[in-house]
């Protein structure tokens, strides 16, 4: 069931990735693609910490409207990756980062940027579900309060569309000012997902955002990446292979600090180029 | 195992082993519980049965005159001081907490900190002592309140400070990376997030350095020195009353007036700290009702 309904979803993009299906994501050149649809890209990217590089020489770029999986060994540096683009590890002890990270137009590694609106565009979510001890509807209300997106009188109605796009607000509508902890797991990640979605991102970055969750659970997330495709892009750092294949147009495959081959899905799955992505994704390493 | 048939015994001897150890913990924890609940209870008892036999209103409505008279100066004199403490010491002692947990690091950061607990191990006496020879001498103030509350709230600064630091410190990274994610800037994340989750332990540090203060008495006898009279609200020259100095002085006078006087001031003193444990208990349960369980 999930299965349909993920692949329903993705239908439009499928499509258009047709279009775009042989260009290799890390493509540098600008020319060879619709700039329009470029939503990040990273151009020779070097990030690490004190004295140790971790990872080095990432090229890519993301186009508008697709869910890009992120996969690679453990230690790889992909969750380091991920919260370079959003900028969570400036306050990490000797981090340093070099290259480029283009949002639109926006240049994402410069101090002139402003991070605040540069988090609000690119939001994350994390792997263990991480609600604010507030009630439910403050959570949703966090970030759109923050960023002084709407005027008090339409709160009620955001925390009621966005509890409903991520298929909460059924289970939750009864009891808004309660704790978000009595929640399940499952329904804290997708409440965590609707405080993100509540400020309108163009891009999300999720770190494993299921593997603490239940198969059930798991299975909902899917199902709304695939349905919130259209408006945002996704990155998604999973360690479940099968996940990838479910849910990604694109797939990335970190290896040692560098991507090392990356891809429409189904190539980097079914005809991988590089030695260490056959191997990996063949389930011998990692 | 069947091949070795004592396993089942060193088994068996092994959980006997840790049956007898959680039981001597569990002993000595009950033990620990007594020592202290029974003082206090056999305080509580001793001072109430000693003061309500001929407690009556008028000891709380009507000030004292000479060894008789009653408690009204005192108490408005304590309470005056307590919310003056409340007010000044809460306000710089939590933006101290907050300065060094958020804010302060390397050098400056330790540099406080020591001084902070160096301030905080002086005795009562000194802190009072200096409390004279500064303010009431030196800048002229006389015995008075703002002498007074100044001098208890250098006393309870570093205890406020710290609590409030450690409650900020034990606020979860992943509720602050959430709000950094979702663009949140430090002082939403500040009030909205950090100062919210920490509220209880900085209202409960807060409420026993008031309860400390409440039951100081070596700094006021330098500092505000004491008065028969209503204290007047002035921060200088106005000597006050306040309980302590009645349970102190009324109970060496050789007037059973003046003993049963004392001992009121001990049960109301004790109802006054039992009062603001209350309070913050109160608090304490209205901000962690959306408290992730641990
Ligand atoms: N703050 C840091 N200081 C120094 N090294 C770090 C720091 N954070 C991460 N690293 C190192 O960077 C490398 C990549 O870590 P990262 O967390 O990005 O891996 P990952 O691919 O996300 O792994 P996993 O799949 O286990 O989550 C690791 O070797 C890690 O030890
Ligand atoms: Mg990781």
């Amino acid at each position: 069931m999930s299965d349909e309904s993920v692949s329903q979803a993705a239908k439009p993009n499928e499509e258009y990735m047709q279009d775009l299906a042989p260009r290799p994501v890390e493509s540098n050149s600008a020319n060879s693609s619709d700039p329009s649809r470029t939503v990040i890209k990273v151009s020779d990217l070097t990030v690490g910490f004190g004295k140790t590089t971790i990872i080095s020489g990432v090229n890519l770029m993301l186009t508008r409207g697709s869910i890009v999986a992120l996969i690679g060994p453990t230690g790889s540096g992909k969750t380091t990756f991920l919260r370079s683009l959003n900028r969570m590890n400036d306050k990490v002890h000797g981090y340093f980062a070099g290259g480029s990270v283009l949002l639109g137009e926006q240049e994402v590694l410069t101090d002139r940027v402003d991070l605040l609106e540069l988090r609000r565009r690119v939001g994350m979510l994390f792997q263990r579900p991480n609600p604010f001890p507030m009630s439910i509807r403050d959570n949703v209300l966090a970030g759109v309060k923050a960023h002084g997106l709407a005027k008090k009188s339409e709160h009620d109605q955001i925390v009621r569309e966005t509890l409903e796009r991520v298929g909460l607000w059924n289970a939750v509508s009864g009891r808004l000012h309660d704790s978000p902890f009595r929640l399940s797991g499952g329904q804290q990640q997708l409440l965590c997902l609707a405080r993100s979605l509540a400020v309108q991102p163009e891009v999300l970055l999720l770190d494993e955002p299921t593997s603490a969750l239940d198969p059930i659970s798991v299975e909902s997330v899917e199902k709304l990446l695939a349905e919130l495709v259209s408006e945002i892009t996704f990155i998604v750092v999973t360690h479940s292979l099968a996940q990838a294949k479910r849910i990604s147009d694109h797939t990335m495959f970190f290896f040692d600090g560098h991507l090392k081959e990356s891809g429409p899905t189904a190539q980097i799955f079914e005809d991988p180029r590089q030695p260490e992505t056959q191997y990996y994704v063949s389930g011998r390493m990692g | 195992m069947a091949r070795d048939p004592e396993a089942l015994t060193r088994i068996g001897v092994r959980t006997r082993r840790r049956k007898a150890a959680s039981g001597a913990a569990i002993s000595l924890g009950v033990i620990a519980l007594a020592l202290v609940i029974v003082p206090s209870v056999w305080i509580i008892a001793q001072v109430a049965s000693k003061a309500l036999p001929h407690m009556s209103w008028s000891v709380i409505t009507t000030p004292g005159v000479g060894l008789g008279g009653g408690l009204e100066n005192e108490i408005v004199g304590t309470l005056l001081i307590t919310f003056g403490v409340a007010l000044l010491a809460g306000f710089i002692g939590v933006m101290s907490g907050i300065y060094l947990s958020q804010f302060a690091h390397g050098r400056a950061a330790s540099v406080l900190r020591g001084a902070s607990e160096v301030l905080a191990g002086i005795p009562s006496i000194v802190v009072g002592y200096v409390g004279y020879v500064s303010l009431v001498v030196a800048f002229h103030w006389g015995f008075s309140l703002g002498a007074g509350l100044i001098t208890l709230s250098v006393m309870v600064v570093p205890y406020i400070a710290k609590t409030t630091e450690v409650s900020l410190r034990q606020v979860p990274t992943s509720y602050v990376e959430g709000a950094e994610a979702l663009g949140l800037n430090p002082g939403q994340i500040l009030r909205t997030i950090s100062l919210r989750t920490a509220l209880p332990g900085i209202v409960t540090g807060l409420i026993v350095a008031l309860a400390i203060s409440v039951g100081e008495t070596a700094p006021l006898l330098y500092t505000a020195g004491y008065s028969q009279s209503l204290p007047h609200v002035a921060l200088t020259h106005s000597p006050l009353g306040y309980l302590t100095y009645a349970v102190w002085t009324f109970y060496n006078e050789p007037s059973a007036k003046a003993v049963q006087l004392s001992f009121d001031a001990a049960f109301l003193l004790i109802v006054l700290v039992l009062a603001l444990i209350t309070a913050s208990r109160i608090i304490v349960a209205r901000a962690s009702r959306h408290r992730e369980v641990a």
